[in-house]
């Protein structure tokens, strides 16, 4: 019986954090910066390694000087152990004020698990128009302040105070189990060929058939409800605001409007706008592929920290990344 | 008198291990039961397709009598594709178990792998219900959250939707009988729901609780009760959302099915295979004995009109 099971693997690293999904479970892992340990880079990471117990750190052998000597530290918060098919909801943490803006930025002094892609849930004592919904952040500077990704329609109307947010995804592939999965719809352009933006990135590819639902007419737009299209384009992956186009002709609708915080109280409670993935279109290249079979794509893996000088074990943009990982049966 | 008491004359076995096991927790599982099951076989590829043709448009024009044809239709088709996938977990029983325990540890094993192999597919069909379709948010209760705890408005609501939609519904109802408190069951559509419902349910104006339907007996352990058309399955393995409402509340989702909304697939039967091997497959030195399930097996929704996932808090 196979009880020592060794994956391995490449990757060249662009720059941000990078997720190795694994085919099981795994009890430590190695990575070598190949680049970094052919070039002669001061304080540059070349080796990392984590062993189950260590948590988030690890342990990075780097240069010292421009010969060849090693020398070693401890690496905090490097590596991430994930597991999506057990996921839980991270820790509250306090938001100290939020921005009035169509892509508001909120304050907070941990933004410990985030970069850019990251899923979050947040809370506003103000912002309460978008309470309890999951949005997609980019915009992060270290424990200051995140941005949601992701363009609203409309600016929630006030300036938020206190609140809090928490971690529901380090990113889009750990979010949900099953995918392709329904989205909240933040906007939508009057166009030959709408644009439609996500709360959270729509994870959709080309050839996608979807249907709306605008079951309330404060969002504006009803005249979609219910009409079903083929996504035709998406935006260019890593850059926010993330967009698909639809072959929906909605230059004659209502303009899309994203519920503020007054309409919130005018209104009471309401279901959202949403976007459901509802099969495959007839043209596209994404038609007959199977890429958009309703499928399970839980995954165990460890997500890699980015970093430059030895700070993460997913590299600088263009680094050659190595890495190993075994389970051992006496864990 | 010197009474020798346990002290000094203590028993040589001062254990004895009551053969029976207790009983483990074993949830209601409540999701398969709508599904449309199918068996896709073996040597066919890894996606199964299922095909729904569009309805065509009534002719209500009737012809002039000049022997011209009226204008022809196109047909067109929705295609819908579940991937299957295998899953599986084992355990290992290392000899010196077998060797000293009294009780049978692989019988043990072979409990609980069958508890969670079915907890899996449950769990499996339910987040695939919680990812994909449109859901409504309950309105009409009275907790200031959205969405809000359930009203008998909500309830009609999600009916009036699928019925809009034609969807048909499983259960055939039971007729009035002469049995003080009890009360006719309408026709209804399934729905799953967590049992931290209880309480809440209760509280929808014309619930009928399964205990005063006409026919106590016809109904399954999950059975709660029934409000307006919707019959109501529950299971502490249903979906919740933890901290999802505007007021910070956890949310919960019930899928309200009509007929034909979703599919579950398996391969070849392959749906629940248990896998014993002995020890003599563990090596020279045939040190442990392993048992495990596998399943190959896949979900999808194929038609989201016939599907609500209506979610609500507590009051």
């Amino acid at each position: 019986m196979n009880n020592d099971i060794i994956q391995q693997g490449y990757f060249t690293s662009t720059g941000a954090n990078y997720t190795i999904k694994l085919l099981s479970d795994m009890d430590w892992l190695r990575v070598i910066n190949f680049t970094e340990t052919a070039a002669t880079n001061i304080n540059a990471g070349t080796e990392y390694f984590w062993q189950r117990g260590m948590g988030t750190s690890g342990v990075v052998y780097f240069r010292l000087a421009a010969n060849a000597t090693l020398s070693s530290t401890v690496l905090l918060g490097g590596f991430t152990a994930i597991n999506t098919g057990n996921q839980t909801l991270g820790a509250l943490i306090a938001t100290t004020a939020g921005t009035d803006a169509t892509r508001p930025l909120y304050s907070t002094g941990t933004t410990t698990g985030l970069s850019n892609g990251a899923v979050v849930r947040i809370n506003s004592t103000d912002h309460t128009n978008i309470n309890g919904l999951d949005f997609t952040v980019d915009t992060i500077t270290a424990a200051t302040s995140f941005r949601l990704a992701n363009t609203l329609a409309t600016q929630p109307g006030a300036i938020a105070g206190a609140g809090t947010w928490r971690l529901v995804a380090h990113n889009i592939e750990e979010y949900k189990l099953i995918k392709p999965s329904a989205r909240l719809i933040s906007n939508i352009t009057q166009a030959a060929s709408a644009i439609v933006t996500t709360l959270v990135d729509h994870g959709l590819l080309e050839g996608q058939r979807v249907k709306f639902s605008i079951p309330h007419a404060v969002y504006g737009m009803v005249e979609i409800d219910g009409l079903d299209g083929v996504v035709t384009a998406v935006s260019a992956a890593g850059v926010w605001p993330q967009t698909f186009t639809v072959n929906i002709d909605t230059t004659g609708f209502t303009a899309f409007a994203f519920p503020t915080i007054a309409n919130l109280v005018t209104h009471g409670a309401f279901t959202q706008a949403q976007v459901m993935p509802m099969g495959q279109g007839t043209t596209g290249t994404y038609n007959y592929t199977f890429e958009d079979a309703v499928t399970n794509q839980a995954f165990i893996g460890m997500i890699l920290k980015e970093g430059t000088t030895g700070t993460g074990p997913a590299g600088a943009i263009n680094d050659v990344i190595y890495w190993m990982a075994g389970k051992s049966f006496n864990q | 008198m010197a009474i020798n008491t346990q002290t000094q004359l203590p028993a040589p076995v001062q254990i004895y291990f009551d053969n029976v096991l207790l009983a483990v927790e074993q949830p209601d599982l409540i999701h398969k039961m709508p599904a449309m099951k199918r068996t896709m076989p073996n040597k066919s590829g890894n996606i199964f397709r299922m095909r729904r043709p569009g309805n065509l448009d009534p002719a209500v024009i009737p012809l002039d009598g000049t022997g011209t044809h009226p204008a022809l239709q196109l047909m067109s088709v929705a295609d819908f594709d579940i991937r299957l996938k295998t899953y599986t977990t084992g355990v290992a029983i290392y000899e010196d178990v077998i060797m000293c325990n009294q009780d049978s540890a692989l019988n043990e094993a072979a409990l609980s792998l069958g508890i969670c192999l079915r907890e899996t597919e449950d769990q499996l069909i339910r987040d695939t219900l919680a990812a994909t379709p449109v859901y409504i948010n309950a309105t009409g209760g009275f907790n200031g959250d959205t969405p809000t705890n359930l009203a008998r408005s909500d309830v009609d609501g999600v009916v009036k939707s699928l019925k809009n939609h034609s969807g048909k519904t499983f259960l055939s109802g039971q007729a009035g009988e002469n049995k003080f408190g009890s009360a006719p069951i309408r026709a209804a559509y399934m729905a799953l729901g967590h049992t931290d419902l209880i309480g809440q349910l209760e509280e929808i104006e014309g619930f009928v609780n399964t205990w005063n339907y006409p026919n106590p007996a016809d109904v399954i352990e999950s059975e709660w009760g029934s409000a307006g058309n919707l019959r109501f399955f529950l299971s502490p393995k249903a979906a919740k959302e933890t901290a999802a409402s505007l007021l910070g509340a956890d949310v919960y989702d019930i899928f309200c099915c009509a007929r034909d909304s979703y599919v579950y697939v398996d391969q070849n039967n392959y749906n629940s295979q248990f896998i014993y091997h002995g020890p003599e497959h563990s090596g020279y030195a045939n040190l442990y004995s392993t048992a495990a399930w596998k399943m190959r097996t896949g979900c999808g929704i194929v038609n989201d009109a016939w599907i609500a996932k209506f979610r609500c808090t507590l009051g």
